[in-house]
């Protein structure tokens, strides 16, 4: 149970420092691909449990089309709204980082810092 | 009202409401078969998260203060409704285990290697969660669908 709580905590700090180390992420969430919230910066408003479901729904879209149009794994999928960005970013086989961006994020930078803490969330998994 | 009550709301006046489970089955895997396709890994969580509500709503409606007595409940109506044979194989403060026999959706289908009863997971996970007040984790531990003589349920209670 130690070792549970102490990964959880190691997560939240990588959450943190993601959002500390851009202005443009407001919000991140690390999700299990079987719909369970592990850990979550999101903002309070969100219905985590809904999110949880939709974002490996959409991680699954995600990794058929990539798979059914061009013939390769999925690495991102991402959603622009009019208020800003979601990012879905697999994190091994077992669960996917969410990040939410302003409208204006540079998604150049974002995406650097995602794919960074990605590896990160990952070796954390392991 | 919730939606196993609206549900319940029938006309069928020429048809009646008993259909084979043939039918019910014929539903049931040509929309999960379309839906995997589409969603891959994604259709487990939706089939599952599908099957809580319903646990969940259920499980309201047959709620007792005794966990044992709630189960019983939940059992018979489970019985009842003729959706399989519900029996608690263990539980205690970790876990709640229980077996699922003449599975309404899988009993008697021949061995395709694979666990489909995602729903029933679902289902059995929101009753537990009416019961703990908490989502827990569930999973299917075994299948008749992948050849392992019944289906079993296994929550985890912490």
């Amino acid at each position: 149970m130690a070792t549970s709580v102490n990964r959880i905590e190691r997560i939240q700090d990588v959450l943190r420092s993601l959002r500390a180390v851009s202005p443009d992420i407001v919000g991140s969430a690390m999700v299990s691909t079987d719909g369970f919230i592990i850990a979550s910066l999101l903002p309070a408003e969100v219905d985590e449990e809904l999110v949880c479901g939709m974002a490996a729904a959409l991680l699954g879209v995600g990794e058929r089309i990539a798979g059914e149009l061009m013939g390769g794994s999925m690495e991102q999928t991402y959603v622009r709204g009019k208020l800003g960005y979601v990012i879905l970013n697999a994190v091994g086989q077992e669960a996917l980082l969410i990040v939410l961006t302003t409208p204006d994020a540079k998604l150049g930078l974002v995406f650097l810092d995602i794919k960074r803490r990605v590896q990160e969330l990952a070796k954390i998994l392991l | 009202m919730g939606l196993i009550e609206e549900v319940a709301k029938t006309n069928r006046p020429v048809l009646g409401n008993d259909i084979p489970i043939l039918v019910f089955r014929v539903f049931r895997h040509f929309s999960a078969g379309y839906v995997e396709e589409v969603l891959g890994r994604g259709a487990a969580v939706v089939f599952q998260n599908g099957g809580r509500d319903l646990g969940r709503e259920a499980g309201t409606m047959l709620w007792k203060p005794d966990p044992e007595e709630y189960l019983r409940e939940v059992c018979q109506f489970v019985r009842d409704s003729r959706i399989g044979i519900l029996q608690p194989r263990e539980l205690n403060d970790k876990v709640l285990v229980v077996d699922l026999d003449e599975c309404i959706t899988c009993a008697g289908m021949s061995n395709i290697g694979k666990r489909i009863c995602q729903f029933e997971v679902g289902f059995v996970a929101g009753v537990a969660e009416v019961l703990i007040k908490r989502k827990p984790k569930a999973y299917e531990t075994k299948c008749n669908a992948n050849g392992e003589g019944t289906c079993q349920v296994t929550v985890e209670l912490i």
